[in-house]
């Protein structure tokens, strides 16, 4: 099937009625999300799975997708007009954004962003949908050391391009592993870690933890400290004031190219995402800006570059799991929750077995990412004012999300004592510097990681050489020994780059 | 003391952890057991963890400590979460959820007693009746609804 055909295909799925609504529904959600602190896309996530089950396998990816994406539009207006980042992938653009909203741009900033990510996510698209095809059909001659070789990748990269000391990143990344074989053995049954308790015989669900990790301990995080919310910025009164001027669309257009691209590379990488992506594409629009000492006093590129860069980054973070099954990150180890609880395992498979799912999923996100700039722009004033929603009452409401979302994967309240003791442990654990993306990574990677080294030396009677003779699982861990190794191949990652670039809030 | 103590308690996980999966089988390189992974992630987690407490991190990594009102706060809702956990499914949902949320709106919030009981009631009611219309059932309890 040519690609034109297979995004007739896509579109004429992407295209339902009850797909577009349940996308609407995605975007619209993913908006709130990215504009009120605290609730994070993650969680989000976490937190509609179950009510998926009701939905074909199509529907919710679509939704869920959307969530993501459409998070990382609503957090750049926020980041603009309050200086509050909804997300963590918006930081960058509070830099500029906010200072450009205080001179009276701000309609140009949020119509940049808006644009920018717009361009950037079809950029990302399109990336994915050349690059998918044909990495899925490579992916199809991989075996168990392939698999070992690209999960220890995998993690590695998790742990060394993270924003935080990379001992405490390897630690959570063991700790992750361990948390994964909790349960009974894959292979011969064996009860782990289940200390007698029949409720940890079928292992620890991954929503209840990851509703513990990224919502409650936000809830602690909100509680322990009230935020204050800086002044607001009057917002752009008609559509018109949210264009940006000649001048300022000849100084953004290079950057959302940039942007885009250094997005799409960095999102592919495990562990980078967004954030990351935002980080280094601003710090390289700084290097390279004959004036760097205009950025964070309201440089247009400063707003352009970040924003491009994340969601361009959620684009190219579907490629590892729709292509190897291999999720790129939390939001992607949650997707892949998703496609599970429908039965379906993404991977090499899913574009030949299911290319009308394939094809419908890649071009949903056409269909939002049009659907985000019209309803953003004009709802701009609205969500800025939802930003400002007083603490006291977003505490309940993500607090009694959780408890909703835990609860109703086996409905069984177990699962909320699971997320209970998740958020508490990533209160702390975020308090002392410890990132928890390596964790649910690991979690997620773990039996997989497990189950192809266990093969891999049965198969090969014992003999680690397995995995560095093949090779393609040669190069992978050549790969994963280069950045451990070498310093020279996380700057070129452009990790010190993004290292050297400060957050703007405390 | 303070920064390494999570390294330190890592590492007593990753030590308790050894000792589990010691007991369980290993099996050997040719035919690894259901204690082999585990064996090698939690000497894993000991070395890392280790090498966490001996890194000389920034003071000022991570987010900033809480005042002892602040963990106070968090430990009252950390108390009223187990609670409501523990309390679910005899009790029941929706009364549950208002408690909590009088619990978070007035105790935490300082939002007026007549918004907090009225915001409780509406609230639990409305999740009860749209998560049990999108399938989920969450339990009925004392009420019987």
């Amino acid at each position: 099937m040519s690609i034109l055909e297979s995004l007739a295909l896509g579109f004429s799925v992407s295209l339902e009625p009850m797909n577009l609504v349940y996308c609407f529904l995605g975007v619209l959600l993913g908006t709130l999300v990215g504009v009120l602190p605290g609730l994070g896309s993650a969680a989000t996530i976490a937190l509609l799975l179950p009510v998926t089950y009701t939905m074909s396998t199509t529907s919710a990816i679509i939704m869920l997708a959307g969530i993501w994406y459409g998070s990382m539009y609503g957090g750049s207006t926020t980041s603009i007009l309050l200086r509050v980042p909804g997300e963590s992938a918006s930081v960058m653009t509070c830099l500029d954004g906010f200072e450009m909203a205080r001179r009276g741009r701000a309609g140009a900033a949020l119509g940049i962003a808006a644009f920018g990510s717009f361009i950037a996510g079809t950029l990302g698209l399109v990336g994915l949908i050349l690059l998918a095809p044909p990495l899925a059909e490579f992916a199809l001659d991989f075996g168990p050391p392939e698999y070992f070789a690209l999960t220890l990748l995998g993690l590695t990269l998790v742990s060394y391009l993270g924003t935080g000391s990379v001992p405490k990143a390897l630690a959570m990344t063991a700790l992750g592993l361990l948390l994964g074989a909790v349960g009974l053995d894959p292979v011969r049954s064996h009860a782990r870690f289940t200390f007698g308790s029949l409720s940890l015989q079928g292992g620890i669900e991954l929503i209840p933890m990851v509703m513990g990790l990224f919502g409650m301990s936000q809830v602690l995080h909100l509680i322990g400290r009230r935020p204050k919310l800086e002044e607001i910025v009057k917002t752009p009164d008609t559509l018109l004031a949210l264009l940006p001027n000649r001048r300022e669309w000849r100084d953004a257009i290079g950057a959302i190219g940039r942007g885009s691209l250094v997005g799409f590379l960095v999102g592919i990488l495990p562990g980078a995402g967004g954030t990351i992506s935002s980080y280094v594409a601003y710090a390289i629009e700084k290097r390279r800006s004959p004036h760097p000492e205009r950025f964070g006093r309201g440089a247009i590129e400063g707003v352009a570059a970040p924003e491009s860069a994340n969601n361009s980054a959620t684009a190219s973070g579907f490629i590892p799991l729709l292509t190897l099954g291999i999720p790129a990150n939390v939001v992607m180890a949650l997707m892949l929750g998703a496609f599970m609880l429908h039965g379906v395992t993404p991977g090499p498979a899913l574009l030949t077995q299911k290319p009308d799912m394939f094809w419908g999923i890649i071009t949903s996100m056409f269909v939002g990412n049009l659907m985000l700039v019209v309803l953003n722009l004009p709802l701009i004033g609205l969500f800025a004012r939802l930003a400002r929603m007083p603490v006291a009452y977003l505490i309940p409401l993500i607090a009694v999300a959780c408890v909703i979302g835990a609860y109703g994967v086996n409905n069984n309240p177990f699962d909320i004592f699971i997320m209970l003791g998740f958020g508490v442990f990533g209160y702390y654990a975020e308090r002392f510097g410890y990132s928890l993306a390596p964790l649910v990574l690991a979690f997620v990677l773990g039996p997989l990681m497990e189950e192809s080294l266990r093969q891999s030396l049965i198969i090969s009677e014992g003999a680690f050489s397995i995995f560095v003779t093949r090779p393609i699982s040669g190069t992978l861990l050549a790969l994963a020994a280069l950045m451990v190794m070498t310093p020279l191949a996380r700057r070129l990652l452009g990790q010190r780059a993004a290292r050297r670039v400060e957050p703007p809030l405390a | 003391m303070g920064r390494r103590l999570p390294a330190a308690v890592l590492i007593g996980v990753g030590l308790a952890a050894l000792y589990e999966a010691l007991r369980l089988p290993f099996g050997s390189v040719q035919q690894p057991d259901s204690g082999f992974f585990p064996t090698l992630v939690a000497l894993a987690l000991i070395v890392f963890s280790a090498s966490a407490a001996a890194d000389a991190a920034p003071a000022s990594e991570g987010t900033p400590a809480a005042n002892a009102n602040g963990q106070a706060r968090v430990w009252t809702v950390v108390a009223a979460l187990a609670a409501y956990a523990w309390a679910i499914a005899p009790v029941g949902f929706v009364l549950c959820t208002a408690a909590l949320l009088v619990v978070l709106l007035r105790g935490i919030g300082r939002v007026s007693w007549p918004v907090s009981l009225a915001a409780a009631a509406i609230g639990s009611i409305a999740c009860y009746a749209l998560f049990t219309r999108l399938g989920l059932p969450l339990p009925a309890g004392v009420l019987g609804f």
